[in-house]
């Protein structure tokens, strides 16, 4: 899909896509995140909690999702879901590190 | 680290962040796809994030390893944010209005003058306003 880096299924099997645009604000803006589009995909996929503070979107959070200095931190992914005429469609809007997890509803949090 | 023990070392690199911040240039950069605004005193820096506010809108950008605040981001500005806040919609709105639909980005310095010395006045205030007891003039 042009200006699609990817689009993968959540923990939950609803597609979810990050567009080019999206990811090059993102890797701009938040220069740790540079080479960290595979790491956005993983917490999609396996996230450790994931929790609601506005209606329509979703955090997805993983602790240590990757390597180096922010290790130790929870990699976000904030994710709106829309509903089209093909279903519900996620999409990425930001991606960040956290010290601690995101506040909000708990939605769903994995087993240890 | 605690949040207390964050927020404590937030606070404790943060002292004169209002006075220092107006002297600085800063950029703003809208990513109207995702409804997410970027912001960052100066260029964008590495950094992590923490809530500004309940509900986990605004999130200051805080340096890893001196904890100064180095920016901050708006998730989900049109459709949440500028509908929460009658004095953060009519300092958006001129800036909005200019820049229409699509993504913009903008730098304010601190000789700007017009909508953009208002806008510079604000953001500074609404956001230690909403740091609450982290940053302090």
């Amino acid at each position: 899909m042009p200006g699609i880096i990817f689009e993968i299924p959540d923990k939950d099997g609803v597609p979810v896509s990050l567009s080019e645009s999206t990811l090059l604000h993102i890797r701009w803006r938040h220069p740790e995140m540079d080479n960290h589009a595979s790491a956005i995909q993983e917490v999609i996929r396996d996230p450790t909690l994931i929790t609601r503070d506005t209606p329509g979107s979703l955090h997805f959070s993983r602790l240590g999702a990757t390597k180096g200095k922010y290790h130790s931190l929870y990699l976000n992914v904030v994710v709106r879901y829309s509903l089209s005429d093909e279903g519900i469609k996620g999409q990425v809007k930001t991606a960040y590190f956290r010290s601690v997890p995101p506040k909000g509803e708990l939605l769903w949090m994995k087993r240890p | 680290m605690d949040e207390e023990t964050l927020r404590a070392n937030v606070r404790a690199a943060n002292r004169n962040w209002l006075a220092s911040v107006q002297k600085q240039t800063f950029e703003m950069d809208y990513d109207a796809g995702a409804d997410v605004l970027y912001a960052s005193f100066g260029p964008p820096q590495e950094a992590f994030s923490m809530d500004a506010d309940s509900n986990g809108s605004v999130l200051l950008r805080i340096k890893l390893d001196t904890y100064e605040i180095v920016g901050f981001d708006i998730i989900s500005l049109k459709e949440n944010f500028l509908k929460s806040s009658r004095e953060a919609e009519m300092a958006f709105r001129p800036i909005l209005e200019s820049f229409g639909d699509g993504d913009w980005f903008v730098t304010i310095s601190p000789a700007s003058k017009d909508t953009q010395a208002i806008f510079r006045l604000f953001i500074p205030k609404l956001i230690s306003e909403m740091a609450g007891d982290l940053v302090a003039a």
